[in-house]
């Protein structure tokens, strides 16, 4: 319940699950995870799990959506109703339209959407276990399962949830750290470009805390990229062996 | 070779990672360029030319197609009117796949260089033909003009057999029935054997 | 599914170049600054009939916000808590490209920043709210509908929203039979429990230039936009990307100084309509 206080930061400066406040989460990546989709990525932090597929680009129904310049971009963030603690709905809530409209946002401006006009490009985000930073986990799920489709981008994303609990800035806040603290930021990049195509705050933060929490996301979300690299770069090497 | 070191060919690169200033390679495939930054669009091998000064990104995996103008397809005949077929795109030639079909028209003047009078005395629905593109826009409209495109398979409209190549015509082995098609030179079955 | 808008306002091409080569002198088709907001009116208890409401209008945009009260069961993992329910519709004659229907994406996250920004920043000690704790909790209805549309929805909103909690007018809730009823007085009203103000500024980037409160030409050219929800004493209550665009941490910096400077603007606006009221 949430009335009784817990301590999510102990007198070592320990966080809940025993991660300093700069550590993140075990990460695990798989590329080209689904056979049907064009291209799709599983991608686990901590006990979050999301799937992520693309199909595309693919011709528009109803053909009145098209653009004659470039492709349309359509996403689906979803969650599954046994992701949760409580069951829920799969209708699709507020909170899911709002992402999947954010998801999209940021997506945008990484695909070379110019180069398929009057096409779409679906992706579809499922998380299978909620943990708190579903969206930065989908967001990075989405960028491989683009990558794995061919489709030319600008740049991979790579993405952190940044938390405040009892007053201190931590990195990949967890479902606890997410209900009791008091502010959570996710932030997503384009990693090499140095780009934000996400930013949301829901909490307070003072103008130097906001300034903290940004370098802090950059540090995450550099050793993301890294593990995104790595998780592209292991399927091309078992690929290759299996061409000799 | 030691200048060379720095742009090592071969090397596997990432959507976004900078490969070089536009001073010392041009962008090439797979390449784009930003305040005079080449980055790479794909998961690929990086290929530094050192002769005309270009660098090109090769992907490791299939890159997403739509059909292009130029390109030779394989398209389904999907509905048929007097003076054009609607087809679905499926595939390309050079084992090119798409992300499920693409609607394609074959208007009558676009069928043969010979004289057509309706789109059905050439192709009918289910008919797989070889096109070319012609336009880069979607509905894409098709040629079938030339001898290696045209019908590469066909069914018998009375009872639903694959139909044989017998020299210009189609003939149906099971009974008999003769059809006329713009037949492709590369039609798939013919003397009674898959070729 | 959310899905690239096909149905986007049309602006000239003309105006567009216009619209960008002005704001990179640092100039706004309309001869704002790029941190001036356009002329504001807020006129608090505008509908007599809602608990409170208020009408706000920013250039040609106008939002009128209304709030209703209820009493209810509170949600189990807040039993001491009342319930704020934060709704947005956009009224189809607001815009030609607005539709009938159930909220669309647009409407559901400019609910939600609001709604974030105000229970992330207690703007009402909802705890205060509880009638009988654990069994009958005040339940607020914050509705807000945009009437036209002319630009910066979100800023107009929040200006809207916020006027209404200041200025609203609860009926007092009445406890009978041991807890197990509660009927609300209508004759005896009181303010909420305020604890904090909140104001959302949209900072829009144009090439390397950050504006103010764009307006609906200067919205189809921005390549995106933050929104800065800032509390009175310049604290950070929420914060949205919004547009498909990117920003870079250098430029959110600045974006965020110049958000924090404009909202004195919305909060000066904002404490006058309150005291005219008040001296009413």
């Amino acid at each position: 319940m949430r009335y009784e206080k817990i301590k999510l930061v102990d007198e070592n400066g320990l966080r809940i699950d025993g991660r300093k406040p700069d550590q993140l989460r075990p990460v695990k990546m798989e590329v080209s995870v689904l056979k049907n989709a064009d291209g799709s990525a599983y991608v686990e932090q901590g006990n979050t799990r999301v799937l992520a597929a693309v199909y595309g680009p693919r011709e528009v129904h109803p053909k009145h959506l098209t653009l004659p310049d470039r492709a349309i971009l359509r996403t689906r963030y979803h969650m599954v109703p046994y992701s949760t603690d409580e069951r829920k709905s799969p209708a699709p809530t507020r909170r899911e339209i709002e992402l999947s409209k954010v998801i999209r946002e940021a997506l945008e401006s990484v695909i070379f959407v110019e180069l398929y006009p009057r096409t779409t490009i679906d992706v579809f985000i499922e998380v299978i276990q909620a943990d708190a930073g579903t969206r930065t986990a989908g967001l990075m799920a989405a960028s491989l399962a683009l990558a794995d489709a061919g489709i030319p981008m600008k740049d991979l994303i790579a993405a952190v949830a940044i938390g405040k609990v009892d007053g201190t800035l931590v990195l990949d806040i967890n479902q606890v750290e997410d209900e009791y603290g008091e502010a959570d930021m996710p932030i997503a990049m384009m990693p090499s470009l140095g780009e934000i195509v996400l930013l949301q705050l829901n909490g307070v933060l003072s103008e130097e805390e906001f300034y903290e929490a940004l370098k802090l996301a950059q540090k995450g979300i550099a050793q993301l990229y890294e593990f995104e690299k790595q998780a592209l770069m292991k399927k091309y090497v078992e690929v290759k062996v299996e061409e000799v | 070779m030691v200048l060379q070191a720095k742009f090592y060919s071969g090397k596997i690169v990432f959507p976004g990672e900078k490969l070089c200033v536009l001073e010392e390679f041009m962008p090439g495939d797979g390449t784009f360029e930003i305040n005079g930054n080449v980055y790479s669009k794909f998961v690929g091998r990086v290929l530094y030319d050192f002769v005309s000064r270009k660098v090109t990104v090769v992907p490791l995996k299939k890159v997403a197609n739509i059909p292009k103008q130029g390109m030779v397809i394989y398209a389904v005949i999907s509905t048929t009117k007097d003076d054009v077929a609607f087809t679905k795109i499926f595939g390309a030639e050079k084992g090119v796949s798409f992300s499920g079909t693409f609607t394609g028209i074959l208007h009558v003047s676009q069928i043969s260089s010979n004289y057509i009078k309706v789109v059905t005395d050439a192709v009918k629905v289910g008919d797989i033909v070889k096109a070319k593109v012609l336009t880069s826009w979607n509905p894409f409209q098709l040629t079938t003009k030339g001898t290696k495109l045209g019908v590469i398979y066909a069914l018998c409209s009375k009872c639903g057999t694959p139909l044989i190549k017998k020299r210009t015509k189609l003939q149906c082995p099971k009974c008999g029935n003769v059809e006329s098609r713009k037949i492709s030179s590369d039609y798939m079955l013919s003397g009674g054997k898959r070729s | 599914m959310s899905m690239t808008p096909s149905n986007q306002r049309i602006v000239s091409k003309l105006k567009r170049s216009s619209i960008v080569s002005l704001i990179k002198k640092g100039l706004r088709v309309d001869g704002r600054k790029l941190d001036e907001y356009r002329e504001i009116t807020v006129i608090p208890n505008y509908i007599s009939k809602a608990e409170g409401s208020a009408y706000a209008k920013i250039g040609g945009t106008l939002v009128i916000a209304g709030l209703k009260v209820g009493v209810g069961t509170p949600y189990p993992d807040m039993p001491n808590s009342g319930v704020i329910t934060v709704n947005a519709e956009f009224v189809p004659f607001a815009s030609p490209t607005f539709e009938p229907g159930p909220p669309d994406e647009n409407a559901i996250e400019l609910a939600r920043v609001i709604d974030r920004s105000i229970r992330e920043l207690h703007v009402i000690d909802l705890e205060k709210l509880a009638v009988v704790p654990g069994e009958k909790v005040y339940i607020l209805w914050l509705d807000i509908y945009v009437f036209d549309h002319d630009g910066n929805l979100l800023d107009t909103s929040m200006l809207a929203a916020i006027t209404t909690l200041l200025s609203a007018r609860i009926p007092k809730a009445v406890v009978k039979e041991n807890g197990r009823i509660v009927e609300l007085d209508k004759e005896v009203r009181e303010p909420l429990p305020i604890m904090n103000k909140v104001v959302t500024v949209s900072v829009g980037k144009v090439n390397d230039k950050f504006i103010v409160d764009p307006n609906i030409d200067e919205e189809q050219v921005l390549d995106c936009r933050l929104a800065v929800s800032l509390s009175e004493d310049g604290k950070i209550a929420g914060m949205q990307k919004m547009g498909s665009g990117t920003f870079t941490t250098e430029e959110v910096i600045e974006a965020v100084k110049l958000a924090k400077k404009a909202s004195k603007t919305l909060f000066s606006k904002i404490n006058e309509a309150l005291k005219k009221i008040e001296e009413q």
